[in-house]
């Protein structure tokens, strides 16, 4: 694991976490999320690129320049430019002597920048972080986002912190499909049969208008439960509902056939209301191994 | 031979520029408010050319092509009404965002959704904004 040495305390006051692909950096408030790939993240301030983020776990033999060569290559925005690898610039915070790291800048026609190459040789994973300049003070920002640089974590940390959502599952869990569109995001966690799923509406005061404000209403045309368990109700809680059933698929079959009393994973599914922020958010999770893992998920999941 | 010219690829703007620019309300279009409060607009279809031009020959008279209507929801509505003639894509989409608490990112992606949507029926068209 990375962890950098930095002399200077760490400000978090105008600071929010941002977690995408296994990579946790604390950014500054006014920096968004622009684009979302797999292992890849583009953030913006005020409608420019600042931060470009790739990463990847590598498999075999780690080669600084093959591998430095794969990830410029890749993702959406590929540098055209020859990049002129530079000496570790003072102010940057020191990273430790297990990680390898090399340092570059780039020019093009119309904007430059500079970034770094990060392998650690703990987790394997190579990340390419590339800050764009644009001749303001965006880079006195740069030695703060890489003090707080972590490629994965013993300490609780969010597993995602994207957009305006974040949520922390654990670590069995990877991010196997995602979608964001205007108004809705869906994300799709996996680990063998376990499933999660979460979901973030807005603006929560008109979808609710159209649902005749009922989030029952928004489960059913979202298709959020199996048919069968429509027909139940689900237990109303603080601007919330709740639904918990069991599968009833092949599984369930057999067991109930060689009469197997061993606790089965169950499923549920919660949404609820955030007028604070104008946000609906829901958790679905499937052959969960406990009720408390699903609790403990939907308490993470929240907006920043 | 102009058949064969090589057509000229058309400058594509850079997203800077593109929310720089200027949405304006075609002088065509009339808009009314509905029972519920949305925006309904009605505009005239725009035919090819030569659609027109048959059209008037076969009906002899003064040819006035026929209008549509729109029913804009509630955000729609709310952005039709953002569109003055002065305000930059950027400045609706930042009013946007602020009315609706919706993530500026996706308030962008909405509001130059709508727009595109509006501009591809001859409802608005794009005036070159300012520089920021």
């Amino acid at each position: 694991m990375i962890e950098i040495e930095t002399t200077k305390p760490h400000s978090i006051r105008d600071a929010k976490p941002f977690a995408w692909a296994g990579i946790t950096l604390m950014i500054p408030a006014g920096w968004e999320t622009s684009q979302l790939d797999h292992g890849y993240a583009l953030l913006e301030y005020q409608y420019r690129p600042v931060l470009e983020l790739k990463t990847a776990t590598i498999r075999g033999r780690f080669s600084f320049q093959r591998h430095l060569n794969q990830l410029t290559r890749s993702g959406h925005k590929r540098l055209s430019p020859q990049l002129e690898l530079t000496s570790w610039p003072p102010e940057w915070p020191k990273f430790p002597a297990a990680a390898e790291v090399q340092t570059f800048t780039w020019q093009g026609a119309h904007i430059g920048g500079q970034g770094l190459l990060v392998y650690c040789h703990h987790c394997h994973r190579a990340t390419l972080i590339q800050f764009f300049d644009h001749g303001d003070r965006g880079r006195d920002a740069i030695p703060r986002v890489l003090a707080s640089f972590k490629d994965h974590d013993t300490q609780p940390a969010p597993t995602l912190a994207v957009y305006d959502i974040q949520a922390t599952l654990p670590g069995r869990f990877t991010l196997t499909r995602f979608q964001f569109d205007a108004g809705r995001f869906e994300l799709v966690f996996g680990h063998s049969r376990e499933t999660v799923t979460l979901w973030r509406w807005s603006p929560a005061d008109l979808i609710l208008e159209r649902c005749g404000k009922k989030l029952a209403r928004l489960v059913l045309d979202n298709g959020l439960l199996p048919s069968a368990v429509l027909v139940e109700d689900g237990r109303p809680g603080d601007r919330s509902m709740e639904w918990q059933w069991q599968p009833k698929d092949y599984r369930h079959r057999l067991r109930t056939f060689f009469g197997k009393r061993t606790q089965r994973p169950g499923c549920a599914l919660r949404i609820w209301h955030r007028p604070d922020t104008n946000r609906i958010l829901a958790v679905r999770a499937e052959a969960i191994a406990t009720v408390n893992a699903f609790d403990g998920i939907c308490t993470s999941y929240g907006i920043i | 031979m102009g058949l064969f010219k090589k057509k000229r690829p058309v400058p594509q703007l850079s997203r800077e520029e593109a929310l720089n620019c200027i949405p304006v309300k075609s002088a065509s279009i009339q808009a009314a408010q509905t029972a519920e409060g949305m925006v309904r607009l009605q505009y005239p279809l725009v035919l090819k050319p030569w659609i027109a031009e048959l059209a008037q020959r076969f009906r002899g008279t003064q040819y006035t092509p026929p209008s549509r209507q729109l029913e804009l929801d509630e955000l729609g509505s709310l952005t039709w009404d953002l569109i003055n003639g002065k305000q930059t894509v950027r400045e609706i989409v930042q009013q946007f965002s602020g009315q609706t608490k919706v993530h500026p990112k996706e308030a962008e992606a909405a509001v130059t959704r709508f727009l595109r949507e509006l501009g591809r029926r001859g409802i608005i068209g794009m005036a070159p904004g300012r520089k920021k």
